[in-house]
């Protein structure tokens, strides 16, 4: 994953959370319609995140081969 | 809400840390800092990543992301005071996600430790019966329901204290380093989570972290009863306290002796279930 897309992933999913929220905290929505967007849009922002931390300083893989 | 989750995350990540500084003081060893697991989630953040090729690349990814997602809801019915049965049941979830875990990597540490987080599926039992006892005291499983139960009525805690201790044992088997974490024995290397490192791990940290305030939370809601935030926070680490004592003065069991432990204390709470339901019928 380049750089750039984990970076966009991020922030597209850290304003989805961050809209969700506001939106309960006026009481625009209930807690569930805030709790259904923030459940898969978080661990996939935290992902994203850490995937833009780290991209493209990825290694190669090393075949397990002990079985 | 999100700022609630990432404060919630990160404070379950300092209990750990507290826990682990205690059980090492206990044992004279000096210990990490208690904010060792916040900078452990940092460091793997930051490590090299990739996917083994003798894993099953989807479920290795996407397990990470369940981990996660189903303790992000967790947090929401804690939070709601929904059903103390949907809690539960995220939390037989996350066996199935630790198998998952373990399966999807492809090495055999792995699937050992996935393996053995299904027997370790022995102490949901107990949770059964303690779960059984609050609803017969009770009348609803909704966390509300219950708070507002001990409101009128007091502490579950005083009135039904071996439901308690069974629910203890039950938080105690996910603790780390604890007598019934055979799941993640070191001759198994790290157990489920081996192959995960890097990025993955890191995730496994931010699911750890909320899993603990999660169970410590429902752990007070369910026995105390309605707290304001600070006393929350004073409970959640006088738990730890309790439970980091527990791990630091008893062994890791044998996978046959923690099995066998957790189906007799089900045992004891079957016949403790029974009497309250003559007792109060």
């Amino acid at each position: 994953m380049k750089k750039t897309t984990a970076a966009r992933i991020f922030w597209v999913g850290a304003v989805i959370c961050t809209i969700a929220s506001g939106l309960y905290f006026m009481g625009m929505i209930p807690l569930a319609v805030c709790a259904a967007v923030l459940v898969p849009s978080f661990p996939v922002t935290v992902l994203a995140l850490f995937f833009w931390w780290m991209a493209g300083q990825s290694g190669g893989d090393i075949p397990f081969i002990g079985y | 809400m999100i700022a609630e989750l990432v404060l919630a995350t990160l404070f379950g990540l300092l209990l750990l840390g507290i826990h682990r500084k205690l059980i090492a003081r206990i044992q004279r060893r000096p210990g990490p800092p208690i904010w060792q697991e916040i900078l452990h989630m940092l460091k793997f953040s930051f490590k090299t990543t990739w996917i083994p090729v003798t894993a099953s690349s989807t479920l290795f990814v996407g397990v990470v992301l369940i981990a996660i997602g189903i303790w992000t809801a967790a947090f929401y019915v804690l939070v709601s005071g929904g059903s103390l049965l949907v809690i539960l049941g995220i939390y037989m979830l996350h066996k199935i996600v630790e198998h998952g875990f373990g399966l999807s990597s492809g090495s055999p540490y792995g699937k050992y430790g996935g393996v053995r987080s299904v027997i370790s599926a022995a102490s949901e039992i107990p949770l059964f019966v303690s779960v059984a006892v609050i609803a017969v005291y009770t009348q609803s499983l909704d966390l509300s329901a219950i708070m507002h139960y001990q409101q009128v009525n007091g502490p579950l805690l005083l009135i039904a204290f071996p439901a308690a201790c069974a629910m203890f044992l039950v938080i105690l088997s996910k603790m780390p380093f604890g007598p019934f974490s055979i799941v993640e024995a070191k001759e198994l290397v790290s157990g489920y989570k081996t192959e995960h490192f890097g990025i993955w791990r890191a995730g496994l940290e931010v699911c750890n972290g909320l899993k603990t305030f999660v169970l410590l939370a429902t752990f007070l809601a369910v026995f105390i009863g309605p707290l304001t935030l600070p006393w929350l926070i004073i409970g959640m680490i006088l738990l730890i306290v309790i439970l980091a004592f527990s791990c630091a003065i008893t062994p890791m069991m044998s996978p046959f002796d923690s099995v066998t432990i957790q189906v007799m204390v089900t045992g004891i709470m079957l016949v403790y279930a029974a009497i309250i339901l003559v007792v109060l019928s």
